[in-house]
C-alpha cells in the first residue's frame, strides 16, 4: 500500500499541525489555520500593501507502506486568479518558525510562476517512515491598493511526489 | 468522480511491475531502469467555497428584501447557481506509473500512456 499523505498547516509557536488535505487554506492577518472572516486582509487606502502572516504547509505521512519518497514539488496552474492587487507568495523553508506577519516580498517568489514544468522543490529525499517529510512551503499574501474589497476568488495548489 | 487507484510496485516473473489491478507497467528486472510512482495531490483550494457563496447569498437576500415576488424560476436559477459554486470539486489524488530507461520515460495513469524523454507532473 502507498504511503498516506496528507498536507498539513501548522501555526503557533509549537507548530500545531492541522490536516488541510480536503480542506481549505485562508489567508488572513492572524496565525490560525480556522477558515472564517476574522482578521480578514484589508485593501489599503493609499498606495502600500497589506501583507498576511505566513502559511507554513507540509507533507506529512501518516502510514501506509513504501520504501521512500522523493522529489516532492509544489506548484500552480500558472494563473493568477485571485483578482487585480492580489498575489500570493511562495518559498521552500527546512526549519519551522512561528508564522509572522510577512513585510517584503523578499527572499520570496511569485507562487504563480511556480508550475507543472517549472515546479518550487520541497526537498528531493528520500524520506522515509511517517511524519512530516520535506521542506515547508511557506506562502503568503499580498494586497495592494487595486484590490476590490471583498472576497476572493479561489485558486489551487498542487503538491506531487515520487515514491517507491 | 471516483479516487485513482494507487499502483502497487512489486517484482514478479522476472520484471518490475506497476499495477493497479487493472493496468500494469511492467519493465524486465535486467534492463537498467527504475519504475516508480509520481503521486500528487491537486486542486488544495486557497479560499473557501463559503467566501465566494456569501456575496452571492447576500446579493440574493438583497434582491428578495426588495422583490419578494421574484418569479419562481428565476429564484430557483439563483439559488441554482449558489449551489454550484458551493460544491467545488474536492483535491484530486493523482496515482501514476513511471517507468525510465535511458533517459526515456513511461508514464500510465491507469488510462492513457505517455511515451517521453520529459519530466511529467500531474
Amino acid at each position: 500500500m502507498p504511503a498516506t499523505v496528507q498536507l498539513v498547516e501548522k501555526n503557533g509557536a509549537g507548530g500545531t499541525p492541522t490536516d488541510k488535505t480536503s480542506g481549505n487554506i485562508r489567508f488572513k492577518n492572524a496565525d490560525n489555520s480556522t477558515v472564517d472572516l476574522n482578521n480578514p486582509m484589508v485593501v489599503p487606502s493609499a498606495p502600500g500593501f497589506d501583507y498576511s502572516f505566513e502559511k507554513w504547509l507540509r507533507l506529512n505521512v501518516t502510514g501506509g507502506s513504501y520504501s521512500q519518497i522523493t522529489n516532492v514539488r509544489a506548484y500552480s496552474d500558472g494563473s493568477n486568479g485571485m483578482g487585480t492587487g492580489v498575489e500570493v507568495y511562495a518559498k521552500a523553508v527546512a526549519t519551522y518558525a512561528t508564522p509572522a506577519e510577512a513585510t517584503a516580498t523578499t527572499g520570496y517568489t511569485n507562487f504563480f510562476t511556480y508550475t507543472s514544468g517549472a515546479a518550487l522543490s520541497l526537498g528531493a529525499g528520500p524520506f522515509t517512515s511517517t511524519g512530516e517529510k520535506g521542506d515547508h512551503l511557506v506562502m503568503m499574501l499580498r494586497v495592494s491598493e487595486a484590490a476590490s474589497a471583498g472576497l476572493t476568488p479561489s485558486e489551487t495548489l498542487t503538491l506531487a511526489w515520487d515514491e517507491i | 468522480m471516483s479516487d485513482p487507484v494507487p499502483f502497487e510496485l512489486l517484482e514478479q516473473d522476472g520484471y518490475r511491475v506497476a499495477t493497479n489491478g487493472t493496468r500494469s507497467l511492467l519493465m524486465p528486472l535486467d534492463e537498467p531502469g527504475r519504475v516508480f510512482r509520481r503521486r500528487g495531490l491537486k486542486g488544495v483550494g486557497m479560499a473557501a467555497p463559503g467566501a465566494a457563496v456569501l456575496p452571492m447569498l447576500n446579493g440574493l437576500a438583497g434582491d428578495l428584501v426588495t422583490r419578494l415576488d421574484m418569479p419562481p424560476a428565476e429564484l430557483a436559477a439563483r439559488l441554482a447557481e449558489i449551489a454550484a459554486v458551493a460544491s467545488p470539486p474536492p483535491p484530486q489524488p493523482v496515482e501514476w506509473a513511471v517507468a525510465e530507461l535511458d533517459g526515456v520515460r513511461v508514464y500510465l495513469d491507469g488510462e492513457t500512456v505517455v511515451v517521453t524523454r520529459k519530466d511529467l507532473m500531474p
